[in-house]
């Protein structure tokens, strides 16, 4: 999806930080970092930008030593490119987001917080990067963190930035942490309600099993996928064990392969909005997937709109997708909202058509903390330049003149 | 523990003390030695076990932050003034940061210096003074105490003490007397008029000739254990010696700081222990024990007894470290019972003895040895500290019955009897408390006192103090 | 050469400041629960150094607040007055992050020490700042769950100096850091308000607030709870400690274990003195006189950890590893960590005073930078003991030395300084764990450039615009640092001749 048609809109696909930095140095204006423009759409709609920047060209391999497990991209490198590279020497990204096939890119993974499945046991890409390069609105450049794995020195910049949605300015290159790919993987499935998955989600926690992926999706009727990773002897140990948590050796399906392959790519698309499909995610404590999902299905009935869930239960994070007219989704997802936010958890706009903006607030009621991020705001991109908007309330645009606003 | 500072000064500011004798606010008899001092890294690995850190978490009431204030005091940039001495005066003398600390720090060198400093070059308060005096003027004397046990017993039996507590009276007395109203052990007459004989022949084959410290408070409230402790050592093949002329062996006032008492008392004892010929010299309470191994560096300065003094120290062993060494040839019989073993701080972390009263306990067929949950934090015994700082010294005992509780043993063992005292104050029913000796002893002779005392208490009773602790 | 940029001198000059007056102490006392307020000069210099007491400085008051309201109370009335503040854990920081200011308070966190929830399903706890790390396991330990961060110093150091340093530890190498098990804070502002950082969604929109306060050394504001997220217990733990003839060739094991796609839960490396340190300190087994040891540990489902395990020992003999101890059962476990993680402070078993380093370098150049270490020391002439996380090429280096013998402790400062700057160089950090702190404020300099110092200080300045949250600390000012802190002045070891450069 592409949210900025107008033509009067310049696009600079700078080659270098030193032009990046020139070049945002050199024009006034409102901003717009972008990648592969794959989550243009989350969170607020910013408004039109004199400028879109996009990190196309900046995606060359700055520096990549197997051996220290850790690599450094311009943040434009396709997360696919980087995952083909770094196979050849069995080591990979821990990422698996659902936009890495559309062409998502490091930087704009970093940006909007994007993950996958395997989350549950390598962390976001939060957890994972250890360094970036930050040009600020006024063309000043910035490093954060560093190359090695373990480092503590200065502000944690890079992690700062993980979500931040290009509105602090643009990541211009990215240094990250590695995994080696795991020797073996399977994958056993079993067929059930998503109640029933979040109390099996639970179990698998306090279990030993250390499950590297828990997802739930609306798939034949309910499917409650589990992946294992590991040596080929630990993987085949944990079938028993698991099995039986599932519920004994009856429903429960192992795959492998190609077969377990596409379990993954039909549960990953339960997070990708269909046309005209809004989708919002929930983040709540893992124990409450069951009435994340009760709650869904109320708002849904009341407000007339057809919706779908994906769960990844063991995170607490479940995707939810609408479709219906806009007024029907606005108030399904702002019913969904209130029940979430009532037990202590959050739902977040992501894809939507244009016209479920008047409905529904995408970024919801600011935090405790939203004097922080605007007096954080308004010391890095003091004329709030980058994608003003995107935050919505949480940031006001234009970004007013005094330097500090807590309450 | 602190307040606002009175003076109006509008910035703190250090007050310089100057003496110009090299050692700061303290005399030159032996003050703490700047070696020792230098040896503390500051990293701080003896704040979780030190009780008065975890009691209030104030750093000048920590091992490191007194090493600090000893530092602060040799350079003569404190005065020593009730603040200064205050922090020294909270000190438990447990030991525990020694057991704790990475580098070797010496802190039990250190606070046995800084105590005589304080004692001689500080006044206490009259009532403190009174205090202490009267506390030393009766514990080392196994005389008075008979006649303190006996006016106590009366007392009880009498029906004075239940009617203190019923009318409350009891609460009108200051903190420390309550704590010696309530510390105050039942003694059994019978008990006051027993002496441990002279010399009690081995079982069998004799293995080695020991000396016997008889103790003070032991040998008056709870002469069962030294009974026991003569039982055991005879069947297990030792002659028991103990020297009828022994007095107190000065445990109590080195560890209040009264040096010259403390002296005093070393001198005789070793004098009392010179005209026997022994081996080993046993100790079954661990307080008494610490400090007989200590002799040596005690009387380091006195041409007469250094070298005496130290050899007296060479021979002393705690009574569960003799027969660990010796291995068991009396038979047991089992006592099918969980037991909590409590680590007395002058057994485990001032002697270094833990492995030993567990690995004898463990002798007994049957008997299941566990450990306590914070066990390297004090009870709140401590010597007198109980008697003289009852206030911390009661959230230490509750919280160490906490502890004892979360295992729910049947029964507890300990190796000295102010902790048995203290634990059994705070204990919110009956459990059977014993010295490791008395285990040894009842299971050698084929009688189970845990399931005895079991029996005989039926349902736990609420108040402790009443009840007849074990066969205490 | 590198100088201060206009902007960074403005945002780190230090703003005029009010004193501790007898009336601000009123002030404090009424707000604070009784006995929380030392005053005492005697007392108050007891909190003038942390775990590094190299630098000291008295306070001029120290609050021990009991709770959240009573900490932005406190720290309200430092904002209103202009009184600077540095928050305490337990004191245990290397680097000197916790050292007071001047006519400023310390705000000590050691009476908040209550585990508030614990959240057994959704494998969280929430704690006040003062409960030491080890104690959030030992609480949760009988629902098979801990927290993984395990800082050497666990048995005594607090989570909220934890969060303040995002410690690491000798399992990070597989689990992470404090900001990998860290959901949400309670935050106490520098103005005093009281904001939550974080929450239950592990999703927050926008700029990640609490990544940013973690790890930021007390800079930013006052951390008064804190979510953490508990791991449940590995199935299977295996520890072996293997000897190996020199540095070197431990540095080629690990090389190889990384290479064989092992991620062990621990790689640590100790050389002979720090050996001969810890044997003294606890008696934890290991070989007195061997060169160098290898502490690996792996974690994790049975049947892996056993395959691996194999594979781990076969590495280790390939290279040519002497002797290979299998701790054979939790306690000899529990054993050899007690031995390495008291390292640090057994070094006063061996020398009267030591620096301790926290560089960092990419783990392939482990072999030659112990090598270089070796040459520099040698040149110094003074002993220096190695003991380091060989996993993530975090090397505690210990520059041994007498500060009796007149000017050693110089030397050996620039001995440690030089370390460092060979870490820095090689592509590594100034610091793995232990922090910038006071210690190394003016080595910042050495990995980053005035653009990027600027942009930390407009970060700090967003959260402390009047600069009276622990000033001095993280970032160089030039009052600590001089007015130019090139990152390419020749060191005084270096002009001498008795070290240079790579």
């Amino acid at each position: 999806m592409t949210l900025v048609n107008s033509t009067s809109v310049a696009v600079e696909r700078p080659e270098s930080v030193t032009e990046a930095a020139d070049l945002l140095r050199g024009t006034d204006g409102p901003l717009l970092f972008r990648g592969a423009g794959t989550k243009q759409a989350w969170a607020g709609r910013p408004v039109e930008p004199a400028l879109v920047v996009e990190t196309g060209r900046l995606s060359s391999v700055l520096a990549y030593n197997p051996a220290d497990m850790t690599v450094a991209v311009g943040a434009g490198m396709p997360l696919r490119d980087l995952q083909d590279l770094l196979g050849e020497k069995g080591q990979w990204l821990a990422l698996d987001p659902s936009t890495e096939s559309a062409g998502a890119t490091v930087g704009g993974l970093l940006g909007t917080g994007d993950s996958g499945p395997r989350r549950l046991r390598y962390g976001a890409l939060r957890d994972l990067v250890i360094g970036v390069t930050l040009v600020l609105s006024d063309g000043t450049v910035a490093r954060g963190g560093g190359t090695v794995i373990k480092n503590v020195a200065g502000y944690d910049l890079p992690k700062l930035l993980y979500g931040s949605l290009g509105t602090l300015g643009l990541v211009a290159e990215v240094v990250l942490r590695l995994h080696p790919r795991p020797a073996a993987t399977a994958t056993a499935t079993v067929q059930v309600p998503v109640d029933e998955a979040g109390e099996l989600a639970l179990r698998l926690a306090a279990s030993p099993l250390e499950p590297a992926a828990v997802d739930w999706g609306d798939v034949d009727g309910g499917l409650l996928a589990v992946r294992f990773e590991g040596t080929p002897a630990g993987v085949e140990g944990r079938r028993s064990a698991a099995g039986e948590l599932l519920g004994g050796a009856a429903g429960v399906e192992w795959r492998t392969g190609a077969d377990e392959e596409t379990v993954w790519q039909r549960l990953a698309e339960g997070h990708r909005p269909e046309e005209e499909e809004t989708l919002a995610v929930a983040g709540t404590l893992p124990g409450r997937t069951a009435d994340v999902a009760w709650a869904l299905s109320e708002a849904a009935e009341a407000s007339g709109v057809r919706t779908a869930l994906a769960s990844r239960p063991a995170l607490g994070l479940h995707t939810a997708r609408f479709a219906g007219a806009p007024a029907a989704v606005g108030a399904a997802v702002t019913a969904w909202r209130e029940r979430v936010l009532a037990m202590g958890g959050s739902v977040l706009l992501r894809d939507r058509p244009a016209a479920v903006d008047a409905e529904v607030d995408a970024v919801g009621p600011p935090p405790s903390s939203v004097g922080l991020l605007r007096s954080l705001h308004r010391r890095l991109d003091p004329h709030g330049r980058c994608a003003p908007g995107r935050l919505g309330s949480w940031l006001p645009h234009p970004a007013p003149g005094e330097d500090r606003d807590r309450s | 523990m602190t307040d606002i500072s009175r003076d109006e000064d509008q910035r703190v500011s250090v007050q310089p003390v100057a003496i110009g004798n090299g050692a700061g606010v303290f005399d030159l008899h032996h003050p703490p030695s700047d070696e020792l001092i230098s040896d503390c890294v500051h990293c701080g690995f003896c704040l979780p076990t030190c009780p008065t850190y975890a009691l209030w978490g104030e750093e000048m009431d920590s091992p490191r932050g007194r090493i600090y204030l000893m530092k602060l005091g040799k350079e003569g940039k404190v005065p020593l003034d009730d603040t200064y001495t205050q922090h020294f005066d909270m000190c438990l003398g447990c030991m525990a940061c020694v057991t704790a600390c990475p580098s070797g720090v010496q802190y039990d060198k250190l606070i046995e210096a800084v105590r005589p400093q304080l004692e001689r070059n500080r006044r206490r308060s009259l009532t403190d003074r009174l205090f202490r005096g009267m506390i030393f003027a009766l514990f080392p004397y196994p005389s008075r105490l008979r006649v303190a046990a006996v006016l106590g017993e009366l007392y009880r039996r009498l029906g004075l003490r239940s009617l203190l507590h019923r009318t409350g009276l009891v609460s009108l007395l200051p903190r420390r007397l309550q704590a010696v109203e309530a510390l105050m052990p039942p003694a059994k007459l019978r008990h006051l008029a027993t002496r441990t004989p002279a010399v009690t022949l081995a079982v069998g084959t004799t293995r080695r000739r020991v000396g016997f410290l008889t103790g003070c408070v032991q040998r008056v409230f709870f002469a069962d254990v030294n009974q026991a402790t003569v039982r055991v050592l005879t069947a297990e093949g030792c002659e028991v010696v103990a020297p009828p002329t022994q007095r107190c062996c000065g445990a109590l006032s080195e560890h209040a700081g009264r040096e010259p008492e403390a002296l005093d008392r070393a001198r005789g004892l070793i004098d009392a222990f010179a005209e026997v010929e022994v081996d080993t010299i046993v100790a079954n309470v661990a307080g008494c024990g610490s400090t007989l191994k200590e002799y040596g560096r005690l009387l380091r300065d006195d041409p007469d007894y250094a070298d005496r003094a130290a050899a007296f120290s060479a021979k002393v062993q705690d009574v569960s470290e003799l027969l660990a060494e010796l291995g068991p040839v009396a038979e047991r019989h089992p006592i099918e019972a969980r037991l909590a073993y409590h680590d007395a701080c002058h057994l485990g972390h001032a002697q270094g003895v833990r492995s030993q009263p567990r690995d004898v306990l463990r002798t007994i067929p049957g008997l299941q040895v566990t450990d306590i949950p914070e066990a390297e934090i004090c009870c709140g015994s401590a010597g007198i500290y109980n008697l003289v700082h009852p206030e911390p010294a009661e959230e230490l005992g509750r919280r160490k019955v906490d502890n004892v509780l979360s295992v729910k043993p049947d029964a507890l063992a300990t190796a000295n009897p102010g902790c048995l005292l203290q634990i059994r104050r705070y204990w919110p029913g009956e459990l059977p408390m014993f010295h490791p000796v008395e285990l040894l002893d009842a299971s050698i002779r084929g009688v189970d006192p845990i399931a005895a005392a079991t029996a005989r208490s039926g349902r736990p009773r609420l108040d402790a103090r009443t009840a007849e602790p074990g066969s205490f | 050469m590198t100088t201060y940029t206009e902007e960074y001198r403005e945002l780190v000059a230090e703003t005029p400041r009010g004193a501790v007056t007898a009336a601000f102490r009123e002030e404090v006392a009424a707000v604070v629960s009784p006995g929380g307020l030392i005053s005492e000069p005697a007392q108050l210099h007891t909190y003038e150094c942390d775990g590094l007491t190299g630098y000291r400085v008295t306070p001029a008051l120290v609050v021990l607040p009991a709770t959240t309201e009573e900490v932005a109370a406190v720290v309200r009335l430092c904002a209103r007055h202009r009184i600077p503040f540095v928050a305490r854990g337990a004191g245990t920081g290397l680097s000197g992050g916790a050292l007071p200011v001047a006519d400023g308070i310390v705000i000590g966190l050691a009476r908040m020490r209550k585990m508030l929830s614990v959240d057994v399903d959704n494998q969280r706890a929430v704690v006040q700042p003062g409960v030491t790390n080890a104690g959030i396991s030992a609480a949760v330990g009988g629902h098979d769950l801990y927290f993984a961060p395990d800082p050497s110093s666990q048995i005594v150091c607090t989570i909220g100096g934890n969060v303040a340093e995002n410690s690491g530890g000798a399992h990070c190498l597989k689990y992470g850091f404090t900001t990998n098990h860290v959901l949400a804070l309670t935050f106490v502002t520098p103005d005093g308000d009281v904001v939550t950082l974080g929450g239950d969604s592990t999703d927050q929109l926008g700029p990640d607030l609490r990544a940013v306060v973690l790890g930021s050394e007390g800079t930013l504001g006052i951390v008064t709870e804190i979510t953490v997220r508990l791991l449940r217990r590995p199935e299977a733990v295996r520890t072996l400690v293997a000897d190996f003839p020199d540095a070197e060739q431990a540095g080629n094991a690990v090389s190889d274990l990384v290479a064989a796609g092992i991620v062990p839960a621990a790689v640590e490396m100790l050389d002979e003195l720090a050996i001969e340190a810890c044997e003294k300190a606890v008696q934890a087994g290991y070989t007195l006189g061997s060169p160098a040891a290898l502490v690996v540990e792996l974690d994790g489902v049975e049947a892996e950890v056993e395959e691996e395990f194999e594979r781990v020992q076969e590495i280790c003999r390939r290279n040519a590893s002497t002797h290979i101890r299998i701790a054979g059962d939790p306690v000899e476990r529990a054993k050899v960590w007690k031995g390495r993680k008291a390292a640090f402070a057994a070094m006063g078993r061996i020398s009267p005073d030591y620096f301790v380093q926290d560089g960092v370098i990419p783990r392939t150049k482990l072999g030659s930078t112990l090598t270089r270490i070796r040459e520099m020391s040698d040149a110094a002439g003074l002993r220096v003991a190695n003991v380091f996380h060989a996993g993530d090429g975090n090397l505690h280096p210990l520059v041994l030395y007498d500060a009796a013998v007149p000017g050693q402790a110089e030397q050996a400062e620039h001995l440690a300084t030089a370390i460092v700057e060979l870490c820095v160089e090689q592509g590594g950090s100034i610091t793995g764990e232990h922090g910038v702190g006071s210690d190394k404020a003016c080595s910042m300099v050495k990995m980053f450039g005035p653009d990027d110092l600027t942009v930390m200080a407009r970060i700090r300045a967003a959260f402390d615009p009047q600069g009276l949250c622990n000033p001095g600390k993280v970032l160089p000012t030039p009052r600590l640092c001089g007015e130019r802190p090139g990152p390419y002045r020749p060191h005084p070891l270096e002009s001498a001749g008795i070290i240079e450069r790579l």
